[in-house]
């Protein structure tokens, strides 16, 4: 039986190689991709506690983290093809307008 | 036997997610994401949260990354022309990952009772009955709030995504300007 343990140390890895995908990858929709990367993280740890100390509120808060998630896709993808139309590239090396 | 299944979710999970980072195709990485989700939602059931790991296949696999995926290939962007990061900077955010779980584990680890090596014998049951009796109890106002929020971004992202003049569209015989 998996203890609470073995799943923080599952959490928090998936936590870092999203964190690793947002610093490391230069594709705007790699980049987004990662983040639901680290919301799944995020949301595999609540549940975890829920289930540590029998409450379901830990439960329902992924709830509500999915329901922002999703939310938060629809809204970033609409800048995404915005950002696409203006530069016509998702390369975060394009985005550089406001330096220099 | 939960054990085996753990380590069968997990070890499908990080490579997934690893795949993620690493594919030069972002169709191939939302494919990654995919599978990521599946094992997510597994380990979802094996913490008896049943209704959360069939609301994470449906809503983020079903729903987030097909949504990823239609605007990936509207953008119709070339995998190759994008730059490539060095074999450097890889090698330093693996050693970053290992040396960020050698310094966070130990800490995180004494911080909660684990003492009790195996969660809770009898837990309460993730299904929809007991979920629905606390989101409709307790928590109505943030539903419905989440509802409204949902709503707004649903306005905002079609607002933001509407093309202000159709320069990037194909022509058309007879398509009116409007």
């Amino acid at each position: 039986m998996p203890s609470l343990e073995h799943y923080i140390v599952l959490g928090l890895s998936l936590f870092v190689i999203g964190m690793l995908g947002v610093c490391l990858r230069r594709n705007l929709i790699i980049i987004f991709m990662s983040v639901e990367l680290m919301l799944n993280a995020a949301n595999l740890l609540l549940v975890a506690f829920a289930r540590h100390h029998n409450n379901l509120d830990g439960q329902i808060m992924v709830f509500f983290v999915m329901v922002i998630a999703a939310a938060e896709a629809a809204v970033g993808l609409a800048l995404v093809i915005n950002i696409f139309r203006h530069f016509k590239s998702i390369n975060t090396e394009s985005l550089k307008e406001l330096r220099g | 036997m939960e054990i085996v299944l753990f380590y069968i979710l997990a070890a499908l999970t990080l490579v997934s997610a690893v795949a993620v980072l690493y594919c030069r195709n972002p169709i191939y990485s939302a494919l990654s994401l995919v599978a990521c989700m599946f094992g997510v939602a597994g380990h979802f059931a094996l913490l008896d949260a049943h209704f959360l790991a069939v609301i994470q296949v449906v809503v983020y696999a079903g729903a987030i990354i097909v949504l990823v995926l239609f605007v990936t290939m509207l953008l119709n962007v070339n995998a190759d022309l994008i730059n490539r990061t060095s074999k450097f900077l890889w090698l330093a955010g693996g050693a970053f990952f290992l040396l960020l779980m050698a310094t966070l584990l130990p800490w995180v680890l004494t911080q909660f009772d684990t003492s009790e090596k195996v969660l809770a014998m009898n837990p309460v049951q993730g299904t929809v009955q007991n979920l629905g009796q606390i989101l409709f109890g307790d928590y109505v106002l943030t539903f419905e709030i989440a509802g409204v929020l949902i709503l707004a971004a649903m306005v905002g992202a079609i607002i933001v995504a509407e093309e202000k003049d159709h320069k990037d569209l194909p022509k058309q015989q007879g398509a009116d300007n409007a």
